[in-house]
């Protein structure tokens, strides 16, 4: 029994979880399940108490059937005639609900039998009315008596009846069906499911109505529960001071408080996103009055203000300029630009260094009283920029709605933000100014040292012109396109676009053209072929390496070709890989006469080839080669130089 | 009051002496009396009819249950020296009918007369001798001729009839069925049915149908006693329980006398008491004739 309630159990908790998921669906559930329960025990009950009713009535009914079945059994069973007792047994079959008679004899003998049903023989005849109740049938056992007087002297007088000496007869034997009590048990069954179902049906209804009803408060705290995790954030009107109303109480200050959480976290972001936005701005390589323009649009938008302007600091003149203004005004339209400290409100606080907040326009300055009137201006902020107790300038807002209170914490971290992005502003400004300065007279030297080896260069040349011997007049020229080799340098680094580098395929194209015009050599009959990459020297490394193709294509033109031969020079400086570093490739080379075999150009008293040497392996500290194949090649290969503080 | 209850108490006194020695004379089996008296006490008859033996007779009496004594009456009767044993009703009579034929029996409250297979034996019973019905309807009802008699054969003296009419139609039954089926047998056959004091005929059902039949055919039925004239016959001769009492004492007496009860016969009732129904009678269009009326104890109007 139990094992079969556990198993209905876990079926009815199987069939809850897996179907009945609202509270809703639950509370049908529990009612559906209460009201089905509550009829079948309704209709076993009602079985129980009708049964009990029907086989009394039956009973009752047998009783009076007995005490017929006695009466009308008397005489039968006294004359033992077969046909009196077919006749009685006959009349008793016509009741209904009896499904057959016996007869027996006073010695218990059945007599005769009518009926469907044929009955179990009776052990033992019974004294009195009996009533057994089989599967099918009542069995009804009613012994038959003849009353007759008790005494002689009772046939004259008259006696009680129960003096009267009864005088058993035989017996009857009824069998009452069932059938009626069957029907009686099949209409129940089918009124309790009839009134089961109407009712359930009933009280699926009710349930549902009453469940709308009593859930109104908890669908419209549900829809207001959805509308908070879109973002919304309403409030409920508490109509009752029940659980419900407890619960809609609560919710109304959850749904507050998320709601002035997120307003602050809202505000918050937007701080930040503003105070990044600040910063952004102020980190941009723009002019200052370009940045704070737009910090101060980035302020007006963000406290919605009428105006919004910045202020910068003159020290020297001890007044404010105005750098930025968004709103009402704009930088072009304003009708002060400069203000004396102390004169309006943004004056009042420069002077007095302090914030200025108010809400009041009362609290405002006179100055500023009747613009802010017409202007319909409610609220004002204004706030000192201040770096290292040093006032740069002034920030200040007005607005036609009341600003926050906590609008001074947003004002203090962009009032420092902007007051540090001025500063920095300022002192950029100081710097490129001096860095111009400074590249300025860098290029003043350059240009000086050029022209200074110009004139040596020039002095050469009239030193030259009172030389007769040869010897010393080639002496003299080359120096002198040696000097203007390194003349060229200095030219090219005050003319380029930076001192630090120089271009120095422009550089040797220079030099190259000047040498071949020096020599006087066409180019028709010594073609020159430069190949060099896009390679910017610093000085260091320009000036020898500079000296170095100077003295190459000098020793090529000035030697290779004698006799107008025509021929081929070609520079190349490529970049190369040396030792896993970056270093260059310098290639001179010419298809002239050549280079004699026996030649060292390291052991050799031609000066050329000794600063030819002395460049590349010492000044450049790269390696040279001097190749004779089919044209004479001068291969060096080095690292840039790197630049050695001297000062 | 105070005669009321002392009426009462010496009653009730009595009857306790009287149940105390019968219990101590039953215990000791020591009696003494002349007439040892069977019967239920408890019945209104019996004690009737002991009552008017008391007083016809000087013996000494003494009443026994017949339960009591019925494995040792004899004995009883020796101890006691007792001359005669009376029988009131039939349980007694079967008692006393087991003693030895030397001691002579009296039974009274009987219905009709004992066959002699035990000797020594007389008594008055209950039931009226047709005779004295066929008289009564001779003499009075002469528009009567023909009267039915239900009964068991051989159980009545029909034979001794005084008179012709009314002539007697005699239907023979062993059980009250018959006696029901002899009924409906009658029909309009006779001009009035003579109840006859059957035990085993008249059940409750057979008088029920006799009544149905009487009142259903017109036919009135005669007999038994005042009882039936009551519920609807006509009119009966019944006895007198006291008369029957001291016709018992004399016979006693008679017995003790002789030593025996040979030679005395059995007799019926020695008087009767006329009861009729005149209302049966117009009922029945029974013209029932004016000294008739004046004769009768009791007229049922």
């Amino acid at each position: 029994m139990n094992l079969f309630i556990d198993k209905i159990n876990q079926l009815i908790a199987n069939t809850a979880s897996k179907y009945v998921t609202t509270l809703r669906h639950k509370i049908l559930f529990v009612a559906v399940s209460g009201l089905i329960l509550a009829s079948i025990v309704y209709t076993f009950a009602a079985l129980r108490a009708e049964r009990a009713i029907m086989k009394e009535e039956i009973i009752k009914k047998a009783e009076v059937v007995g005490a017929l079945s006695s009466h009308i059994g008397e005489l039968p069973l006294i004359s033992k005639n077969p046909e009196h007792i077919k006749k009685a047994m006959s009349s008793l079959m016509n009741i209904p609900e009896v499904s057959f008679v016996v007869f027996y004899n006073e010695q218990a003998e059945q007599l005769i039998m009518e009926g469907d049903i044929t009955p179990p023989s009776r052990e033992h005849p019974v004294e009195e009315m009996s009533i057994i109740e089989r599967p099918d049938y009542f069995d009804l056992c009613t012994p038959v008596f003849s009353a007759k007087p008790g005494e002689d002297i009772d046939i004259f007088q008259e006696t009680d009846e129960s003096r009267e000496e009864k005088e058993h007869v035989g017996w009857v034997r009824i069998g009452f069906t069932k059938s009626i009590m069957k029907e009686a048990e099949k209409t129940i069954i089918y009124r309790g499911l009839f009134i089961a179902i109407v009712f359930t049906l009933i009280s699926i209804i009710f349930v549902f109505k009453l469940f709308t009803v009593a859930t109104r408060p908890l669908t419209r705290l549900s829809r207001a529960a959805q509308s908070v995790s879109k973002g919304r954030y309403p409030e409920i009107q508490i109509t009752s001071k029940d659980e419900i109303g407890t619960l809609t109480t609560e919710f109304n200050r959850m749904s507050r408080t998320i709601r002035d959480r997120e307003d602050m976290l809202l505000n918050r972001m937007q701080l930040s996103a503003f105070v990044a936005d600040i910063g952004i701005a102020l980190t941009q390589s723009e002019s200052l009055q370009t940045i704070l323009q737009r910090c101060a649009d980035l302020t007006n938008h963000h406290f919605s203000t009428a105006l919004a302007r910045i202020w910068t600091y003159d020290k020297e003149k001890d007044m404010l300029r105005l750098n930025a203004s968004s709103g009402i005004y704009t930088l072009a339209d304003s009708p002060h630009n400069n203000l004396p400290v102390g004169k309006f409100q943004a004056g009042a606080v420069a002077r007095d260094l302090k914030p200025v907040y108010s809400n009041v326009i009362d609290d405002l300055n006179e100055d500023d009283k009747g613009w802010a009137e017409q202007n319909r201006i409610r609220a004002f902020a204004g706030y000192p920029l201040i770096v290292e107790n040093r006032l740069v300038g002034v920030m200040e807002m007005f607005s036609r709605k009341p600003f926050a209170e906590d609008i001074f914490n947003t004002l203090e971290i962009v009032a420092n933000a902007i007051a540090l992005g001025i500063q920095h502003k300022l002192v950029e400004k100081q710097i490129k100014s001096s860095l111009s300065e400074k590249e300025l007279l860098l290029r003043e030297i350059h240009h000086r040292v050029k022209n200074n080896m110009q004139v040596i260069s020039s002095l050469l040349n009239f030193q030259t012109r009172h030389i007769k011997d040869p010897r010393y007049v080639e002496m003299f020229n080359d120096s002198q396109n040696r000097i203007k080799s390194m003349a060229l340098i200095h030219e090219k680094i005050y003319r380029s676009g930076s001192l630090a580098h120089i271009d120095f395929k422009d550089y040797v194209r220079s030099l190259s053209s000047e040498l071949f015009r020096f020599y006087g050599i066409d180019e028709s009959r010594i073609t020159l072929t430069l190949d060099i990459e896009g390679t910017a020297f610093e000085i260091d490394t320009a000036i020898p390496c500079g000296l170095l193709i100077n003295e190459l294509l000098t020793n090529a033109l000035k030697h290779g070709f004698p006799d107008n031969r025509q021929g081929e020079v070609k520079v190349i400086l490529r970049n190369t890989d040396i030792n896993g570093n970056t270093g260059y490739e310098l290639i001179v080379s010419d298809n002239g006469i050549g280079i004699p075999e026996d030649l060292d150009i390291r052991n050799t008293k031609s000066l050329g080839m000794n600063l030819i040497a002395t460049l590349a392996e010492h000044q450049l500290q790269g390696t040279l080669s001097l190749n004779r194949n089919s044209r004479t090649e001068f291969l060096v290969r080095f690292k840039k130089l790197k630049y050695k503080q001297r000062v | 009051m105070l005669k009321t209850i002392l009426n009462i108490n010496f009653r009730r006194l009595c009857r306790i002496l009287t149940v105390c020695a019968a219990l101590a004379s039953s215990a000791s089996l020591s009696y003494s009396a002349d007439v040892i008296i069977l019967g239920n006490e408890k019945l209104k008859p019996v004690t009737d009819v002991v009552e008017a033996i008391n007083e016809t007779i000087n013996y000494k009496t003494v009443i026994l249950t017949p339960e009591d004594v019925k494995d040792n009456l004899d004995d009883v009767f020796y101890k006691e020296d007792a001359k005669v044993v009376v029988a009131l009703g039939k349980g007694a009579l079967k008692v006393a009918r087991s003693l030895p034929d030397t001691i002579p029996v009296v039974y009274g409250l009987i219905i009709n007369r004992q066959k002699m297979e035990r000797r020594n034996i007389t008594g008055v019973y209950m039931a009226t001798p047709v005779r004295e019905y066929i008289s009564y309807l001779n003499r009075y009802f002469p528009d009567i001729k023909k009267v039915g008699i239900i009964c068991e054969p051989g159980t009545w003296d029909l034979q001794d009839a005084p008179v012709k009419t009314p002539k007697v139609e005699l239907y023979s039954a062993t059980n009250s069925y018959e006696f029901i089926e002899g009924i409906n047998l009658l029909g309009e056959k006779v001009d009035a049915l003579l109840l006859l004091p059957e035990r085993n005929l008249m059940s409750r059902k057979a008088i029920e149908k006799v009544y149905i039949y009487s009142f259903k055919e017109r036919t009135p039925v005669i007999g038994i006693s005042e009882k039936y004239v009551k519920t609807g016959s006509l009119f009966s001769l019944g006895f007198d329980l006291t008369d029957m009492g001291k016709q018992i004492g004399e016979m006693i007496h008679n017995v003790v006398l002789w030593g025996n009860a040979y030679g005395i016969p059995q007799s019926p009732p020695s008087k009767y008491n006329l009861y009729i129904n005149k209302k049966t009678g117009d009922t029945m269009r029974v013209a029932i004739p004016p000294e008739l009326l004046t004769k009768a104890k009791k007229v049922y109007q």
